[in-house]
């Protein structure tokens, strides 16, 4: 019988691992063999198409302690994440709740007119943005004739990094609504009921009821926003290229000018090692903290 | 239970089969990737890459279809040159990386930089064409053998310049006129008595629409590392009368010809224009004074109904030098073909590559090949004779302007042949003319900074970026 117990578990493990071959082929070839060779090319000073490379060690990560550009990239990552998170968080919130007090005859419509920034290219966005931030777009005109404000929008480090912002903040808002929506939708109407003869309504309800029990949601919606914080690229590369004084310049900028424009494929590498480094690290702290919380609330 | 199981393991043989195969390389015969290059049989196709541009992409392979009708034989096989876009994304620069890093490289290309070609030379990834027949008989058939000893890298030739605009000044007809000036200015006196008039007569130029003189958004952003062919290098040609910034690990720069270039941007002062505007050139008022020359837009602009020349709405005019008699060196912005050495490109396809573009620029076709292109284009091609050639003669008639590009063409020198190109051009914006930008737009015109900390700011972080002495 135990003999009987043991092929089959062994069938039986045999099968799960068959049944996973595509997916452990698919992160060894799109994920493990490119990390590998990433930490093989970081450690080179090698262009891509000499003949010629030679091996520098960590000499590729060491020079980025130097590279200010490096530096911004590192800090931008921080200050993109508190703005981005909170923002993404608080409109996103805020239009889950509003959709959730939606009849539900147009509630699904309106999600998905919230939706629909995500779906928009990055570059058609950051286009019309350019125009509406030009010199002698109707909304300059506007500031200079009636309240004679000439901004230049994208030569003020901290008008261009708000711009950037406010564009992903607008983009993501409504995708990450949904996600909220789904866990406001699933919170049962008894609890409901039963807060609002306790007296609980209104804000109160907010967060003393909804917030709480939606919280394994706002966890993974948090976790995506920063994660998001650290892969900007489209907007900047389009609309202020890193600038002004490095203002506005991510790692993926980086990345993309160091491989691509100045053909230094290794020290590009070793950007690329870092920024997932601290992402890794980043996202590790966010949910240790998100899941203490949820500890605390017993979710 | 048995069949389940078997249907599980079926799906996921099935499945991985799938997925592998797309990482398998194209079998013989296939047309894609470098299969296409290999030469079989009696048959020998050869791949060349067009810019990512339908217009250029249209006449090579309307060159190519030519070429392939005359039954050319290489080693007794037959040769078929195909035509492709190169890839565009991230950039032309990467795409040529990735090819030959992936060994799916054409056997020649257009499209590329003297610096490009700098740094695919000293990656030993393309030939030197210098005693090539088919080179020696273009550069004599073009009378380019001038201009030929600019394109030199490290006294070699790789590169056969095709095209090149002339980066000098484009003017405002209109507001020139209405300031009292009947030819365009050449010496930076003249540049100084407009901008004297500008400031005399600014309630004038704004009741004409024009709110600054240069428009030049570029001048702040210091990522734009190629912006500086056009508001450095091309002032600066003409201010220090050629002396070239890099030569041979060294940077050569003449320290007072960049001061002075920065300071005559300086003299602009508040007007600069640095703000990005819409259709500048083709809305209905233009409301600039002058900008770089736009050679790639005399169709937009013809399109837009602007004429050209001085009672017309904009002119273009020479570089602008330090004293009359000196020559109005310019930037050229240029580029040409390569034939590229990989090991995936096998002699006959080398050959065949060679063979087309002997055919293009034999001395029977070159002149009708460079007229094409004239016409396709608008863009005038590297040579010696384009204002007295009759073939040419039509195209000017139709766009006068060309006149006169051709004749700055002259005087137009391409980028440096440097691998560093993009950090040494990078570091000039970022530590010299971004920041004297800044403090000099807070001036009044004629009041520029001194540039001399800058400058030397920039010469310092130009030796470190490319590591010169």
């Amino acid at each position: 019988m135990a003999e009987k117990i043991s092929q089959k578990s062994r069938r039986d493990n045999a099968a799960g691992w068959l049944l996973n071959i595509p997916y452990l082929a698919y992160t060894l070839v799109f994920f493990l063999i490119p990390l590998v060779w990433a930490i093989w090319l970081s450690t080179m000073d090698w262009n891509m198409m000499s003949p010629d490379k030679t091996f520098v060690g960590f000499k590729n990560f060491t020079d980025l302690l130097h590279n200010s550009k490096a530096i911004a990239a590192f800090v931008n990552g921080f200050r993109y994440l508190i703005p981005i998170v909170i923002l993404c968080f608080i409109f996103g919130l805020l239009l889950a709740l509003l959709i959730s007090a939606l009849p539900e005859k147009i509630k699904g419509i309106v999600a998905v007119l919230f939706f629909i920034p995500y779906l928009t290219s990055g570059v058609a966005t950051s286009v019309v943005i350019r125009f509406f931030f030009s010199y002698n777009s109707a909304f300059n005109i506007f500031l200079r004739n009636r309240l004679h404000w000439d901004i230049a929008w994208f030569q003020n480090p901290t008008t261009a990094f708000w711009i950037i912002v406010g564009i992903i903040v607008w983009k993501m808002s409504g995708y990450y609504a949904l996600f909220l929506l789904a866990a406001i939708e699933g919170i049962s109407p008894d609890v409901s009921e039963a807060a609002a003869l306790d007296g609980s309504v209104g804000f109160h309800r907010l967060i003393h009821i909804t917030l709480p029990m939606i919280l394994p949601t706002l966890t993974t919606v948090i976790v995506l926003a920063a994660g998001l914080a650290f892969g900007i690229y489209t907007e900047p590369y389009l609309l202020t290229g890193g600038g002004p004084n490095n203002a506005t310049t991510t790692w993926l900028l980086e990345i993309y000018n160091t491989s691509f424009t100045s053909f230094k494929s290794g020290s590009g590498a070793a950007m690329a090692i870092i920024n997932a480094l601290q992402i890794f690290v980043i996202i590790q702290l966010i949910t240790w903290l998100m899941n203490k919380l949820n500890k605390k609330y017993g979710v | 239970m048995i069949r389940k199981r078997a249907e599980a393991v079926l799906v996921t043989g099935a499945l991985l089969v799938g997925m592998l195969s797309g990482c398998s390389k194209p079998a013989s015969g296939s047309a894609s990737g470098s299969a296409s290059q290999k030469a079989a049989g009696s048959s020998v196709t050869v791949k060349f890459w067009s810019a990512p541009q339908k217009v250029q992409y249209n006449f090579w392979v309307s060159k190519a279809k030519a070429f392939n009708a005359t039954n050319p034989k290489i080693n007794g096989k037959n040769v078929t040159v195909k035509v492709q876009e190169m890839p565009e994304s991230p950039s032309s620069e990467a795409g040529i990386q990735n090819a030959i890093v992936t060994g799916t490289v054409p056997a020649a290309s257009e499209n590329i930089s003297r610096s490009f070609a700098a740094t695919l030379a000293n990656s030993n990834a393309l030939y030197n064409i210098e005693n090539d027949k088919w080179y020696q008989t273009a550069v004599a058939e073009k009378k380019a053998g001038d201009t030929m000893k600019e394109w030199a890298i490290g006294s070699k030739q790789y590169v056969l310049p095709e095209y090149v605009n002339p980066m000098t000044w484009q003017w405002n007809s209109k507001a020139l006129k209405a300031l009292g000036f009947s030819k365009v200015p050449e010496t930076m006196d003249d540049l100084k008595a407009v901008l004297k008039a500008f400031t005399a007569n600014k309630a004038k130029m704004q009741a004409l629409g024009v709110t600054h003189t240069l428009y030049r958004p570029a001048l702040l952003r210091s990522d734009q590392w190629w912006e500086r062919w056009y508001d450095f290098q091309g002032i600066y040609m003409a201010l220090s009368q050629k002396t070239s910034w890099v030569e041979k690990g060294k940077l050569t720069l003449d320290r007072q010809g960049t001061i002075d270039t920065f300071q005559m941007l300086g003299n602009f002062g508040n007007t600069i224009q640095t703000n990005e505007v819409t259709d500048v050139w083709t809305s209905k008022t233009i409301p600039i004074l002058m900008s770089t020359s736009l050679p790639w837009d005399i169709q937009t602009m013809q399109a837009a109904g602007k004429k050209y020349g001085l009672d017309g709405d904009y002119i273009f005019g020479p570089s602008l030098v330090k004293k009359a008699g000196d020559t109005p060196y310019n930037f050229g912005d240029s580029k040409g073909i390569v034939l590229y050495k990989n090991s995936s490109i096998s002699n006959d396809q080398h050959q065949g590559a060679v063979a087309f573009l002997q055919w293009m620029y034999s001395d029977k076709n070159c002149d009708q090949t460079d007229a094409d292109w004239l016409a396709a284009t608008t863009m005038l091609p590297v040579r010696g004779d384009t204002l007295k050639n009759s073939l040419f003669a039509p195209m000017m008639k139709k766009y006068p302007e060309l006149k006169d590009l051709a004749g700055y063409s002259v005087y137009s020198i391409p980028c440096m042949a440097s691998e560093k190109m993009t950090d040494i051009q990078t570091s000039l914006g970022e530590s010299g003319l971004v920041p004297y930008i800044q403090k000099s737009t807070k001036q009044e015109p004629l009041h520029a900074p001194d540039a001399s900390a800058d400058v030397d700011n920039a010469i310092r972080a130009m030796k470190s970026a490319g590591s010169l002495s």
